[in-house]
C-alpha cells in the first residue's frame, strides 16, 4: 500500500467549493479515475483521504494537498493521466509522489491578500496597523470564543503592489493544528478599527512553512 | 468566466457554487459554432433542480447536437437576489455566465404548482418582461415544459409556448425548426403559428377562450386553427431509448445526489388520485440490457456510490429481478448501491428484498394511501390488509425495524372512520413484528406515517371532485392525532393545507389566474414550496384584489359535462375513460391494472398499437 499525496492549486471556480465539498469531489474523482484506491475495511467502506490543511471557502491557493493510498505502485504520469477530467474546473492537478513532509509539522502559512477600495485609507490602515503594540480580537473556535493578540502572530506586512484603487499585500500566519489564523480575521480587525471600507478582498494562500520557516512542498 | 462584480457577489452569500457551473460532465461549447441556444431553467434552487432527471434528459438530448447549446440555470437563492439587485447582474446560465437574453429560447421546467412565482422571480431578474404578449422580437421565446403543462392555464399569459409531455425529440425538433425560421427571418408571430403544428407544441396565444356568467368556460376556439385539442408527444420505442450516461455531478451536494436510471415510463396501476398515474400514460418499460449497460456507464461517468433505478412503480418493470441480477455483478466490485424507490407493496418478492438489503439496508417505504379497504377500493390502491402484513413481515424478518407509511387524507368519500384507519393500520404494522418470534432483537418498531391532504388534479378520475376546506382537513388532522396519542412507536407528520389548498386552485385553475400570480410575486411571494419563504396571507390578497374566489377552482364538484382548462389538451387518456373511472369510484369498484385488463383508457392511441400484448399474460 502506498500513500500519494496529491498535490493541485484550488482557483477558479473551484474556490467557491467548501472544504467538506471539495472531499466529496476529490472521492468522485478518484472514484472516476479508475485508479486502485484503498478503501477504509469498515462497514461502510470509504476511500481514505486526508486533506493536510483546509481551506477557507473563497480563497484560492497555490499550495493544496490530499494524501490518499494505492493498492499498487504506480507511476506519477499515470496516476495524473487517470485523474485528468474528473475534478472540476480551477482544480489544477501538480504533482502525485509519496508525502515529503508530515501534516503536523505545518506551522505557518503565507498568504497575499488583495483589497478593492481607496487605496490610500488602505496603506494608513495597514501602516496603523504595523505601528500597533497590541491588537487583541476575538476568535470563535469550536471550543468557544478566545481573545487573541494579532500583533504577536502576523509580525510583517509587506505592501507588494497598489494600484489606485487595489492593494496588494502579503504576510504569514500561523497555521496547521496547534493555531490556525485566518487571515479574515486581520481584514475584520482593520475593517473595525480604522473604518475602511474593502468592497473586495481577494486572499490566496501561496506557501506553507514548517517551524524553522522552511517552505514546505 | 466569472468577472469581479460576479466574484464580489459570490463572496458575499452561502454555497457560492451553486451559481458557478464547472462541474465535471457539465458542456461548454464554442459559440461559433452554434445555431440555437436553450437556456433550461430550473425554478427552485441547484440542489433542488440538479436532482431532477428531467433536466439531465435534455440537457444531454440537446447537447448531442452540435448545432445547438443547452445551458442550465436555477432561482437564486434570497442572498444571491439580493446581491444581483445590489450589483446590477442579471440572472445568467451557469455554462457560459451569458445572461438570459442572449439565449434563443428560455425553456422553464413547471414540476410544481408552487414554483410558478419563481418563474416571474427569474424573468424579472433576467430583464425579462412577464407577459407573452409584451415582449418584442428582439426577446428569447420563453417556454415551460414538464408535467403541469398539462393544465398550465394559470401560467398561460405568460408564455410563447409549452411542451406537452416527453422532450426527447420535441425540444430538438423546435430549435432545429426554430433555427430554420429565423434563419428565413421569419416574425415571432409566424414561428409560433409554425411550432404549434409540432406535435406536443401549444401555444397558449393561439386559443382563445369564452366564459360563461357563473365563470365556467364556456368555449374554446382558435382564429388561426391551432389543433384542438392538442396532443402531448410521447416516445413510442421507450424500450431502446438511451439515457445520459455522462451527466454533470453537482459538487455541492444536491437534494437527491445519486445516480438516476428511469426503468420504465407510465403505469399500469391507475391510482384514481395519482396525476402520473395517467399523464404519462402508455406504460413502456426500458430493455434490462440497455438499462445494465447504462447503468455502468453512468456510475464510471459520474463517481457516484448509489443507483437509483426510478420510475412510478420500478417492482412492475417485467425484467427487474433479471436486471438486479445484472447489476449486482459488478455493483458489488464498484461499491454502488443500487436503491429502490416506488417498489409495491403488492409485488414485494422475497427474492427482491433479499437483493435491496444486500446492497442497502435503510428504512422501508410503503404508501398505502388510504386506512380501510372500502377507501382504497375507491381509489384504486389495489392494496389488500393481507399484502401490507405479508410485505411488513417479510421486510421486518430481512432485519428491517423502521417502516415508513404514506396516506393521504380528504380523498372522495372518505369518512372519519377512514381517518382512525389510518392509525389502525399503523397500530397493525407494530403488532405484526411483535406477533414475530423471529424479529430483528435489541430494536423496536418504529412506524412513522406521513399524511398529505389530497389535492384532486386534472387528467384524474377525481378532476371533478371537490378538494376538502382547510376546516375539515384540520378537523381530521386533529382526529388521527388523537387516535394515535399515547403511542410512542408511531410518529405522525402531516401537510400544510394551506399549501395543499393553493396547489388545487392552480392545478384546475385557468388562465384569468395568471393576474393573481403576478400580483402575488409582486407582493414578495417567491419560493412558495419552502416553508420559510411561504407567505399565505399575500395569496389570500392578490386573489381578492382580483375579485377571484378560490374555492371557485378547488372546494366545487365540477359537473361531468362542464368544460374543463385542459380539455383542450391531450394527453391520451379520454375525458370518457376518466368519467367511467370516476362512476366506478363511486360505488367503490375497482379497476385492475392495465398489463392485466385494457380498460380502453385511450393512450394507446399516442402509441399506434396495443400497450400490452393481452392473450400472451
Amino acid at each position: 500500500m502506498n500513500t500519494i499525496r496529491l498535490k493541485f492549486r484550488k482557483k477558479g471556480l473551484s474556490i467557491y467549493y467548501s472544504q467538506l465539498d471539495l472531499q466529496r469531489v476529490m472521492a468522485r474523482a478518484l472514484k472516476k479515475s479508475g485508479l486502485p484506491v484503498w478503501y477504509s475495511q469498515g462497514f461502510n467502506p470509504h476511500i481514505y483521504m486526508t486533506f493536510t490543511l483546509p481551506l477557507s471557502l473563497g480563497h484560492e491557493s497555490e499550495c493544496e494537498s490530499v494524501d490518499f493510498r494505492l493498492n499498487e505502485e504506480m507511476a506519477e504520469a499515470d496516476i495524473l493521466k487517470a485523474l485528468e477530467g474528473t475534478l472540476p474546473q480551477g482544480i489544477e492537478l501538480v504533482s502525485a509522489q509519496a508525502p515529503d513532509y508530515d501534516a503536523r509539522s505545518i506551522m505557518f502559512a503565507k498568504y497575499d491578500i488583495t483589497l478593492y477600495g481607496e487605496s490610500k485609507n488602505i496603506i494608513n490602515a495597514l501602516n496603523s496597523y504595523c505601528a500597533l503594540e497590541q491588537a487583541v480580537v476575538t476568535k470563535t473556535t469550536k471550543k468557544g470564543q478566545k481573545d487573541i493578540n494579532l500583533k504577536e502572530l502576523i509580525k510583517d506586512i509587506i505592501v507588494t503592489d497598489e494600484k489606485e484603487n487595489e492593494v496588494t499585500f502579503t504576510a504569514i500566519y500561523p497555521a496547521g493544528t496547534p493555531l490556525n489564523i485566518n487571515p479574515q480575521l486581520l481584514l475584520d480587525f482593520l475593517k473595525d478599527n480604522y473604518g475602511i471600507e474593502i468592497i473586495d478582498a481577494f486572499i490566496i494562500r501561496k506557501n506553507l512553512f514548517d517551524k524553522d520557516m522552511n517552505i514546505l512542498q | 468566466m466569472i468577472d469581479n462584480k460576479l466574484k464580489s457577489a459570490l463572496l458575499s452569500i452561502q454555497k457560492p457554487a451553486r451559481y458557478t457551473g464547472g462541474e465535471p460532465g457539465c458542456i461548454v461549447k464554442d459559440k461559433k459554432n452554434i445555431d440555437v441556444r436553450f437556456a433550461f431553467c430550473f425554478p427552485d434552487t441547484y440542489e433542488v433542480g440538479m436532482s431532477h432527471l428531467g433536466l439531465k434528459v435534455i440537457y444531454d438530448v440537446l447537447n448531442k447536437q452540435p448545432n445547438i447549446w443547452c445551458e442550465r440555470c436555477f432561482a437564486p437563492w434570497t442572498d444571491m437576489i439580493e446581491q444581483m439587485k445590489l450589483r446590477d447582474i442579471p440572472l445568467f446560465a451557469l455554462e457560459s455566465k451569458d445572461p438570459l437574453t442572449a439565449f434563443d429560447i428560455v425553456g422553464f421546467t413547471l414540476q410544481y404548482e408552487l414554483s410558478y412565482t419563481n418563474v416571474l422571480l427569474m424573468l424579472e431578474l433576467a430583464g425579462i418582461p412577464f407577459y407573452a404578449k409584451d415582449r418584442g422580437e428582439d426577446m428569447p421565446l420563453i417556454c415551460a415544459g414538464g408535467p403541469c403543462t398539462c393544465n398550465a392555464e394559470p401560467m398561460a399569459d405568460f408564455f410563447d409556448f409549452m411542451f406537452l409531455g416527453e422532450g426527447e425529440y420535441h425540444t430538438v425538433e423546435v430549435c432545429n425548426k426554430l433555427n430554420e425560421l429565423k434563419k428565413a427571418g421569419k416574425s415571432k408571430q409566424e414561428i409560433l403559428v409554425e411550432l404549434s403544428k409540432i406535435d406536443g407544441i401549444y401555444v397558449p396565444s393561439l386559443y382563445q377562450i369564452e366564459y360563461n356568467e357563473d365563470n365556467t368556460i364556456k368555449s374554446v376556439s382558435s382564429a388561426v386553427n391551432a389543433p384542438i385539442p392538442c396532443s402531448k408527444a410521447i416516445v413510442r420505442d421507450f424500450k431502446n431509448m438511451p439515457f445520459p450516461t455522462d451527466v454533470a455531478v453537482p459538487m455541492i451536494g444536491a437534494i437527491h445526489d445519486r445516480a438516476m436510471v428511469e426503468v420504465l415510463r407510465g403505469c399500469v396501476r391507475g391510482c384514481r388520485f395519482c396525476q402520473a398515474g395517467f399523464i404519462y400514460r402508455p406504460f413502456r418499460e426500458r430493455d434490462a440490457e440497455l438499462i445494465n449497460e447504462g447503468a455502468k456507464e453512468l456510475c464510471r461517468c459520474t463517481g457516484y456510490e448509489e443507483i437509483s433505478l426510478t420510475s412510478l412503480s420500478t417492482s412492475d418493470h417485467p425484467q427487474l429481478e433479471e436486471l438486479l441480477d445484472k447489476m449486482m455483478v459488478w455493483t458489488e466490485k464498484e461499491k454502488v448501491n443500487i436503491a429502490l424507490p416506488s417498489l409495491r407493496v403488492d409485488n414485494f418478492s422475497e427474492s427482491l428484498v433479499e437483493k435491496v438489503s444486500k446492497v442497502r439496508k435503510s428504512g422501508l417505504t410503503f404508501a398505502p394511501e388510504a386506512g380501510t379497504q372500502r377507501l382504497r377500493d375507491i381509489i384504486n390502491k389495489n392494496v389488500t390488509e393481507e399484502e401490507i402484513e405479508k410485505t411488513c413481515k417479510l421486510a421486518f424478518k430481512a432485519g428491517y425495524s423502521a417502516v415508513k407509511l404514506y396516506f393521504m387524507m380528504g380523498l372522495p368519500g372518505e369518512t372519519m372512520e377512514d381517518i382512525k384507519g389510518i392509525a389502525d393500520t399503523a397500530k397493525r404494522v407494530i403488532e405484526y413484528y411483535y406477533s414475530m418470534p423471529d424479529r430483528p432483537k435489541g430494536r423496536g418498531a418504529e412506524v412513522s406515517i406521513s399524511v398529505a391532504c389530497f389535492v384532486p388534479k386534472p387528467f384524474t378520475p377525481f378532476q371533478f371532485v371537490a378538494q376538502n376546506t382547510a376546516e375539515e382537513f384540520k378537523a381530521k388532522q386533529a382526529y388521527l392525532l388523537e387516535c394515535c396519542a399515547n403511542n410512542r412507536r408511531i410518529k405522525v407528520s402531516y401537510h400544510d393545507s394551506d399549501t395543499s389548498f393553493l396547489e388545487a386552485v392552480f392545478a384546475r385553475g385557468d388562465r384569468r389566474l395568471s393576474k393573481v400570480i403576478l400580483d402575488a410575486y409582486k407582493k414578495g411571494s417567491i419560493f412558495d414550496g419552502w416553508f420559510e419563504c411561504f407567505n399565505y396571507q399575500n395569496w389570500l390578497d392578490a386573489f381578492a384584489e382580483n375579485g377571484i374566489d378560490m374555492a371557485f377552482y378547488a372546494n366545487r364538484q365540477r359537473p361531468l359535462d362542464e368544460i374543463n382548462p385542459w380539455d383542450h389538451i391531450n394527453y391520451g387518456v379520454t375525458k370518457d375513460f376518466l368519467i367511467r373511472e370516476y362512476q366506478k369510484s363511486l360505488e367503490a369498484i375497482t379497476s385492475r391494472p392495465c398489463n392485466k385488463q385494457c380498460y380502453n383508457c385511450g393512450a394507446n392511441k399516442l402509441l399506434g398499437r396495443a400497450c400490452f400484448e393481452y392473450n400472451k399474460a
